[in-house]
């Protein structure tokens, strides 16, 4: 909790803001799998972080300081207990669910030209950091993101992990979808490298 | 000192406030829509689903959003069809698929897909909505069931209708057969009814007269429909038909053979048959058979036998008296030789005076000319007469003749004596002559009150008469063939004479017969009250 906290409150500090809409799929994620009895006590551990919002009445289009995600994925966490795993299908599962995703899938007209499109896309999401699409591989199955001067949480790079491979499985006709961050700037990275590959 | 909030900021928090509006509106609208309904994206893939798509599928929005289309269509090249035509028409409708459900359960949809475009017209994906049609599929094949079973049926009656029509077709063609056979045979009938020589009359049930032929038309001077309809009662205004009226009577009673004289120079002989079909009676059927012809021949014969019989009756009378004479010696003494044959000469005159004598009798019968004298008297004393008079010649032939003694008394009877005398004679006469030596003949007398009749029995153990032969008994001429070889004496008049004797004084005779064992000859006399009522028969 007070490395948590501390994140949390380093986070506070920086300018940059993201959409409300993850953090809404979020909860509504919770309550599609059963856990909304969790929801109070998530709420709680929450205002721990110093957020007084409402986890039922964030709104998507509204934009909130970038430690309101961190903290919110953090509450999930410690209440439920998740590990890495279960971010990563967090991240995942809150694409599928997000309004904006679906507003925007207009612009996945084909699996390439969706991934050319990334870079504009984070920008619909995020006010700082940089998204880079450098190769997109139909041959051998794989596309690299990388996301460059981002750096929260190594948790919420699990959590961007799950959601690059939802985010493929909207573009891609496959069966089975693996993504990986094979570089991290929490190891020493300049940036953090995300490869999606399809079978 | 508070920050200066610029007018595009202002203007952008209210797209984002109307964003968020219509986000809710969309949630809203989508989880009250009863139809499932799915966004699917170019590639097939589908980015969103509503509360009534998971109703469905049984999946959850996270487990099938990013899934390809085709987990839940899985019929795809019928997909895939349809994919190509939403590409060239926008839209479809009422298509029906199979839907597989998380559970795997196959569900029956109508499918109807529209494309969805972006502001510049681009194709961004289809939106597919589902009605799930399970219920209605399962309706329509109970249903289709249904029907079928109601054509199964109604082939099933229409078929037995057909052959219940067939059959009664066949039936009426039967029918329609038959009435023609029955049409032919009528006409046949009818053609020999009308053809016929004798006249027909048929009456039915109600002894009203149905048919009636031309011949008896003829005979009655009637025509058919003056007469047709009418009961027997009625024809008694028609003079022709009164006769027969009074024969018939009013309940048309059986007779057989019966002479009627309806005018001059016309007899018939009326018989009248019951028609009957199982013991129900359907009308009366009367024959009426000209016999004027028979009757004018047997007129000119009896007159020819009365004028021979009394031609020859004379010199027989001469000769028995000459031949008695010189019986008698009156004429010279004659030797015994000529004697003998004298005798039998006189025998053999004799008889054919007899025979004169009968042949008189039946002319007379004939007609109708034979009671001369019927008078009240005992009928056992002319029994006993006859009896006396065959006395010797019973005891020379060694035959032992009985008389009953009469049970009760024997009243008084209208009788032409002197010929009852001859019917009973005739019969006694017979007995003795075909009764063998030894034989026995035994003659009893009663008087059935019940049916106030004398009776008169003779029974005798002589030859018989031969069962072929018993019908014609009571006819002219009529001698036994066994008789003829054993006697030949006999004109075959006698019992002929007797019945018309017996049945002149309204009597009835009739006999028992086996040949070798001998005959029983019965007849019955009624017993007449009143002389009137006697008279009354002639």
């Amino acid at each position: 909790m007070s490395n948590f906290k501390a994140t949390i409150e380093d986070l506070k500090e920086i300018k940059g803001n993201v959409g409300g809409s993850c953090s809404q799929s979020m909860v509504s994620y919770l309550k599609e799998i059963g856990k909304e009895e969790y929801l109070p006590r998530i709420q709680e551990r929450f205002k721990e972080y110093g957020f007084e919002e409402k986890l039922n009445e964030i709104i998507s289009m509204k934009e909130y300081p970038i430690a309101f995600e961190v903290a919110l994925i953090f509450s999930i966490k410690e209440v439920l207990n998740w590990g890495e795993k279960e971010i990563k299908e967090l991240g995942r599962n809150v694409s599928k669910m997000s309004f904006i995703v679906k507003l925007l899938m207009k612009y996945f007209l084909s699996a390439k030209k969706s991934y050319q499109q990334a870079p504009a896309y984070w920008k619909k999401h995020f006010d700082f950091g940089e998204l880079e699409a450098p190769e997109f591989n139909e041959k051998d199955k794989y596309f690299i993101l990388r996301v460059k001067d981002f750096a929260l949480h190594p948790l919420h790079c699990k959590f961007l992990e799950g959601y690059f491979e939802t985010m493929a499985t909207f573009v891609i006709s496959a069966k089975k979808f693996r993504s990986e961050e094979r570089k991290c700037t929490y190891k020493g990275h300049p940036y953090h490298e995300f490869i999606i590959k399809w079978e | 000192m508070a920050k200066k909030v610029s007018p595009i900021e202002i203007e952008l928090q209210r797209a984002k406030e109307d964003l968020e509006d219509l986000e809710m509106y969309i949630e809203e609208f989508s989880a009250f829509l009863p139809l499932a309904v799915c966004a699917v994206n170019p590639v097939g893939i589908i980015i969103d689903i509503n509360r009534a798509f998971e109703d469905l599928t049984g999946y959850k929005s996270i487990e099938i959003v990013g899934e390809l289309l085709t987990i839940v269509f899985q019929e795809k090249k019928e997909l895939e069809k349809m994919m190509d035509e939403i590409s060239k028409k926008e839209s479809v409708r009422g298509r029906e698929f199979s839907v597989v459900s998380k559970k795997k359960e196959k569900i029956q949809v109508s499918v109807s897909a529209s494309v969805r475009k972006d502001r510049e017209g681009n194709f961004i994906g289809y939106f597919v909505g589902i009605t799930d049609i399970a219920e209605l599929k399962k309706l329509q094949i109970e249903m289709e069931d249904k029907v079928k079973e109601r054509t199964k049926e109604l082939e099933k009656r229409t078929k037995e209708l057909e052959e219940s029509r067939t059959a009664l077709m066949n039936m009426l063609e039967d029918v329609e057969e038959s009435r023609k056979k029955s049409e032919e045979e009528k006409n046949k009938t009818l053609s020999i009814i009308t053809n016929f020589s004798d006249g027909l009359l048929v009456f039915n049930k109600e002894n009203k007269l149905s048919l009636i032929n031309p011949q008896a038309e003829i005979f009655f001077n009637v025509q058919f429909k003056n007469v047709i309809g009418k009961s027997i009662v009625e024809f008694a205004s028609a003079p022709a038909l009164t006769p027969l009226t009074n024969l018939l009577g009013k309940e048309i009673r059986g007779i057989f053979r019966k002479e009627l004289k309806i005018k001059e120079n016309l007899v018939l002989e009326i018989s009248s048959v019951p028609m009957m079909s199982n013991e129900e009676k359907l009308g009366v059927l009367v024959v009426l058979h000209d016999i004027t012809r028979e009757k004018l021949v047997e007129r000119v014969k009896t007159e020819f036998v009365s004028l021979a019989a009394h031609q020859l009756r004379t010199p027989l009378a001469a000769i028995k008296w000459t031949l008695k004479m010189l019986l008698d010696g009156d004429l010279g003494e004659i030797t015994p030789e000529q004697q003998e044959f004298i005798e039998k000469t006189y025998k053999s005159n004799e008889r054919m005076i007899s025979l004169i004598n009968d042949l008189l009798d039946v002319t007379r019968i004939e007609e109708g000319r034979y009671l001369y004298k019927p008078a009240l008297s005992n009928f056992d004393n002319v029994v006993h007469f006859v009896l006396n008079s065959h006395k010797d010649n019973v005891d020379r032939k060694n035959i032992k003749l009985e008389f009953k003694k009469i049970k009760t008394k024997i009243p008084r009877i209208i009788i032409d004596v002197e010929k009852m005398r001859v019917a009973v004679d005739n019969l006694l006469d017979n007995a003795v002559k075909y009764t063998p030596p030894g034989g026995k003949i035994t003659v009893e007398l009663d008087y059935l009150k019940k049916t106030k009749e004398i009776e008169f029995k003779i029974q005798d153990t002589g030859v018989g008469i031969p069962s072929d032969q018993k019908g014609r008994v009571f006819t002219k001429f009529f001698r036994g063939a066994n008789v003829m070889r054993m006697d030949t004496e006999g004109s075959g008049l006698g019992i002929f004479i007797s019945k018309n004797i017996i049945e002149a004084h309204g009597g009835k005779i009739w006999f028992e017969s086996e040949e070798n064992k001998g005959t029983t000859f019965h007849f019955t006399l009624p017993v007449k009250e009143e002389f009137t009522e006697f008279l009354k028969e002639f």
